[in-house]
């Protein structure tokens, strides 16, 4: 693979990524079919087989994720955040890809729960520390701690059915593909601009003041007490009623025993 | 103070009546009289101080009520008129309708519908004193139907008893026919006024104001004067319905099923005159069709006469009541047709108005006593199962045959008087170049019908209270007289027709207040009536009553006495009612069944054929689409995840 | 957009998708549950990215608030499946299916069409009263106006003659 191989490599990369489809001379859509039916053709695959059931699979994928990084190492000469970056978000892919194709529900739980903390780590970059704390605590923390408990509460025993067999993983697959692909596509659409925080319909004063940068917990505190009040409120009432919903749904069964 | 004076009239009824509801509701046989005798107490009050203070230069006052309706170009105030022609006739709603109120009291004691009877009564009056002062040809409908409502309530107020029913359904139907006609009628001439320069621009609605109706009638008639005609025909419709005029009088003789206050009320004293009452209103835009004024005065004697002959072989008390109700107000409908001949529209309504009033009287007292009657009789009402019952309702006897004397023409009982008003009118109308030769017809026929009133008014009279004593079983062993609360109404109504005519006519009273309403002519000098018809319709009255004495002593002696062949076969026909109810079931009511029966048919297989084809086809579609419909939470979610993705697409290719 | 805003879009769509379609082929009641949770993460990054992108806390607050209804979610969601699975203590979503159309076969079942049982509103005639008491007339009281509406019905009255 010389040099000026690369160099291609990366224009290609770099149009694909500036949206900048007219260069290619290739329609949008017809490349958004192509992008679709081989994420398609992936995830069918991925979904079938599974990837983590064979540690041959683990392999490949783990040189796939190191390859890329090389990839965008040689190509964009990234700085040290964007390398953390790619890293999250590769990690909580694979791990949400892992929870779909995990036989074992608690390998899907473990798969999920990488996926979520991965993502975290995206929110922690994007300096919104409360979210991804709160984030960790009630997903990564409660929900998969209560999940384990019900699961071993509900299944002891070995494989069954329904965890093995999908339900139609093509149909799936490329629907979710076609999603994906319709997303890529129209963010592409939207034209390049550093912020929108001029807007004076979107921005908020709070924002507004002092420095620039939405990184204070505190002002992220301020603000939900100060201007979204009643939904703070609305939403604790909604937890109240949850949890008494919980236990009146749970008692009801005890009940029909 | 006009204004309180003049809302307090339809409004108390209104409050009696709602009392009287709630009332009914609570299953009240005792109280339920208080509020409606006091409600219609007021109104009477008011009516009258009205008459006595009322004084307006144009003649005419509106009271502005409130906005009812207000929609784009339609606007419809609720809003009195008064005039003196409407003050006549609310003077005798008011008054009569408290008398039989008071009258009621007794003669419906401890019925189980009490309180239902007053709330209705109530909401007679409610009605009536609004059609009388709307200010509105189209509000008159709305309560011209409101009261058709409430006598068909009334009319089949015994509603168990099947006749009553079927009277009650008898006298709505034909009335629809009728106020079918008077809408259209309405709905022409709002559409005519409209391209006058008084209704142009004005709301459709309040082009339908009596005021505009009456400014724009002249220019009316210059722009359209067929147009005219058809609205005079289509009012003329209305009117002869509601006041039961040939050939839709057949609902009358039924409605005497109700109780007796009530034929007394509704059925002789005011309902059955506001058709009358909606000539005399529309007089000012009538007298430009006067071909349909001279038709209506045929039907008038058409009915007159015919109403009076199948009142002489009625053997029903209250039906001869009802026929010679029809008869008379034939009579005004003759009076009324007097409207045709220039310069006399101001005298033909003023007649029609009088003989209105005194009717209203004598008439009432009539029904009051033949009610006395069937008190006494234990409800029967047919005259062969008893007679000479002047010794068991002395005070009945006197006040019933005041009445009657007052029916026949005597003199100087009322309707001497106002009957040969209408009779005087006729002959100076004879004497009109273009109808006379039409107006002479009409009082001959006035002549001879009342002749006939005269024998079977007295026939009726006394076969009922002289000769010998007979009394059916069901009056018991002691047939009793009316209480004095039933007989105070009564002698009220008996001082009413003994001296209204003579009071009112020949002091030319009621004719200079009838003169005062704005629309009518002015008066050209003193009006005299011809001796001659003085004389002669005393004459006749005197004689009418001897031969009816004279039946009426023949037919109590020996029944078998008159069997001629001839007076049997004219009997039959009377009786049979001229076979117009036959007629009608023959070619009106049958082909109407077979229709009916034919347009079921269609409905049942052809619409309903076709609504049942539609109807499998979401079944066909259902079979194909319950495949989708597992119940299961995957293959929904499926479903829905496809149609994001379809939406997705749709969104990518935009 | 921003270059970081759009990887942030297509990390949190990614994230979605993947929810989805765990949602979409799993059949255990529980990890579909977890893919609703996993798909509600890819919506709570997205927000967070625009929320930098629109220099304030609207997004941020969003994303918070959606957490709160994750966790109500669990807490129902939990405790429902709990239930469920000790009915059929099975946690396979397609065992139910009571909610469903009646299978094909059974179409042939004969249908009730609607001529046989056809029941037209009909109004009380004129003349009668509206209850299943028989008329006073058809009883044979000729006198039916003096009977009491309220103490005297006529069924008493026959059984007391």
């Amino acid at each position: 693979m010389d040099l000026s191989e690369i160099n291609y490599l990366t224009q290609c990369v770099n149009v694909i990524a500036q949206s900048d489809l007219d260069k290619l001379g290739v329609p949008q859509w017809s490349l958004m079919a192509f992008f679709c039916i081989a994420l398609a053709g992936f995830g069918y695959y991925c979904l079938q087989y599974g990837v983590v059931k064979s540690n041959a699979m683990i392999t490949v994928g783990v040189v796939a994720l190191l390859a890329s990084g090389l990839l965008i190492a040689v190509t964009q000469n990234p700085s040290l955040e964007l390398y953390v970056f790619y890293a999250f978000t590769g990690l909580a892919t694979a791990g949400g890809v892992a929870f779909l194709t995990a036989r074992q529900p608690v390998y899907a739980a473990l798969g999920f729960a990488t996926a979520i903390l991965s993502g975290t780590g995206v929110l922690f970059m994007e300096s919104a520390h409360f979210v991804a704390a709160a984030t960790m605590i009630v997903y990564a923390g409660a929900t998969i701690i209560i999940f384990l408990f019900v699961l071993m509460f509900a299944q002891q025993g070995d494989l069954t059915t329904y965890d093995v067999k999908l339900n139609n993983p093509a149909i799936a697959a490329i629907i979710g593909a076609i999603l994906l692909g319709t997303i890529v596509l129209c963010v592409q659409a939207v034209p390049e601009s550093d912020a929108i925080a001029g807007n004076a319909a979107t921005a908020r004063p709070f924002s507004q003041s002092g420095e620039a940068e939405p990184s204070s917990t505190a002002r992220l505190g301020r603000s939900m007490f100060t201007e979204y009040l009643f939904m703070v409120e609305l939403a604790g009432t909604l937890l109240l009623v949850a949890t008494i919903g919980s236990i009146a749904v749970a008692q009801r069964s005890l009940e029909a025993e | 103070m006009l204004e309180m004076l003049a809302w307090a009239i339809p409004v108390a009824p209104l409050v009696g009546c709602l009392v009287c509801t709630i009332l009914a509701f609570r299953g009240d046989r005792d109280w339920a009289h208080w509020p409606a005798v006091l409600a219609l107490a007021v109104s009477a009050v008011s009516t009258l101080a009205l008459v006595a203070t009322f004084s307006d230069e144009s003649g005419a006052a509106v009271v502005h009520g409130y906005t009812w309706l207000d929609i784009g170009s339609l606007r419809l105030d609720v809003s009195l008129r008064l005039d003196s022609l409407c003050l006549t006739l609310l003077s005798v709603v008011t008054v009569v309708s408290c008398l039989v109120a008071i009258y009621s009291r007794e003669y419906m004691r401890g019925d189980p519908g009490y309180a239902r009877f007053f709330a209705v009564f109530s909401g007679f009056v409610f009605c009536m004193t609004m059609l009388v002062m709307a200010n509105n040809l189209l509000l008159l409908y709305a309560f011209w139907e409101g009261v058709g409502t409430c006598s068909y309530l009334l009319i089949g107020y015994y509603y168990r008893k099947p006749s009553a029913a079927k009277a009650a359904v008898k006298a709505f139907l034909v009335n629809r026919v009728a106020d079918c006609g008077f809408l259209l009628g309405i709905l022409l001439l709002s559409y005519a006024i409209g391209q006058t320069t008084a209704g142009a621009g004005a709301f459709v609605v309040g082009r339908l104001d009596f005021a505009t109706i009456f400014a724009s009638s002249q220019e009316l008639f210059n722009k359209f004067p067929d147009l005219v005609g058809w609205i005079a025909f289509l009012l003329v419709i209305g009117a002869i319905g509601k006041s039961a005029q040939f050939p839709l009088h057949v609902w009358l003789p039924d409605a005497m099923e109700g109780p007796t206050p009530v034929s007394a009320l509704i059925h002789a004293a005011t309902m059955v005159t506001a058709g009358v009452y909606l000539m005399a209103r529309m007089a000012p835009l009538m007298v430009y069709a006067p071909d349909v004024l001279v038709t209506l005065a045929w039907l008038g004697a058409i009915t007159s006469i015919a109403a009076a002959v199948m009142a002489m072989f009625q053997y029903d008390l209250k039906r001869v009541l009802a026929y010679s109700t029809a008869s008379q107000l034939g009579y005004l409908f003759m009076a009324l047709g007097c409207i045709a001949i220039p310069d006399m529209m101001t005298l033909a309504v003023m007649a029609a108005m009088f003989h209105l009033f005194t009717h209203a009287f004598f008439k009432a007292l009539l029904f009051l006593s033949a009610g006395n009657v069937m008190h006494a009789m234990g409800d029967v009402i047919d005259m062969r199962y008893f007679s000479g019952l002047r010794k068991i309702l002395p005070k009945t006897n006197i006040l019933f045959g005041i009445g009657a004397a007052a029916l026949a023409g005597l003199p100087p009982f009322a309707a001497f008087f106002s009957k040969d008003t209408i009779l005087s009118l006729l002959s100076d109308a004879s004497a009109d170049t273009d109808y006379g030769g039409h107006f002479t017809g009409l009082m001959v026929v006035g002549f001879l019908t009342a002749f006939l009133t005269a024998i079977y008014t007295s026939k009726a009279y006394f076969h009922t209270f002289w000769g010998k004593e007979v009394t059916p079983p069901e009056a018991g062993d002691h047939p009793h007289e009316a209480t004095t609360i039933m007989l105070l109404p009564m002698v009220i109504l008996a001082v009413g027709a003994v001296l209204a005519g003579l009071v009112l006519g020949p002091t030319g009273s009621i004719l200079h207040y009838i003169a005062k309403t704005p629309g009518m002519d002015a008066l050209h000098g003193e009006h005299h009536e011809a001796m001659w018809v003085l004389v002669a319709s005393t004459l006749v009255a005197l004689i009418g009553v001897g031969i009816g004495y004279k039946l009426a002593l023949t037919s109590t002696a020996n029944s078998k006495a008159v069997s001629n062949d001839f007076v049997t076969a004219i009997g039959d026909f009377g009786r049979n009612r001229f076979y117009i109810d036959a007629i009608y079931q023959a070619f009106i009511v049958t082909p109407s069944e077979w229709f009916a029966k034919w347009l079921g048919w269609f409905d049942e297989t052809v619409v309903d054929g076709l609504t049942q084809l539609i109807g499998q086809l979401p079944g066909f579609a259902g079979l194909m689409l319950k495949r989708f419909q597992t119940g299961m939470v995957s293959s929904y979610s499926m479903v829905t995840a496809c149609g994001i993705a379809a939406l997705a697409l749709w969104i990518a290719t935009q | 957009m921003t270059q970081e805003t759009t990887h942030l879009v297509y990390f949190g769509s990614a994230i979605f998708t993947l929810g989805m379609i765990g949602f979409l082929t799993r059949r255990s009641m529980i990890l579909m549950f977890l893919s609703l949770e996993l798909m509600l993460a890819g919506v709570s990054i997205n927000l967070v990215a625009f929320s930098k992108q629109h220099h304030n806390y609207q997004g941020q607050v969003l994303a918070i608030i959606i957490l709160t209804v994750a966790a109500c979610e669990a807490a129902i969601a939990l405790a429902l499946i709990v239930s469920l699975s000790r009915r059929k203590s099975t946690l396979d979503i397609q065992a139910w299916s009571e909610l469903n159309e009646v299978p094909m076969r059974s179409a042939e079942v004969p249908v009730v069409m609607v001529d046989q049982v056809r029941h037209y509103p009909k109004l009380t005639p004129a003349g009668l009263e509206p209850s299943l008491t028989p008329s006073p007339v058809e009883l044979g009281y000729e006198n039916w106006n003096e009977l009491g509406e309220n103490t005297d019905t006529p069924m008493e009255k026959t059984q007391n003659a």
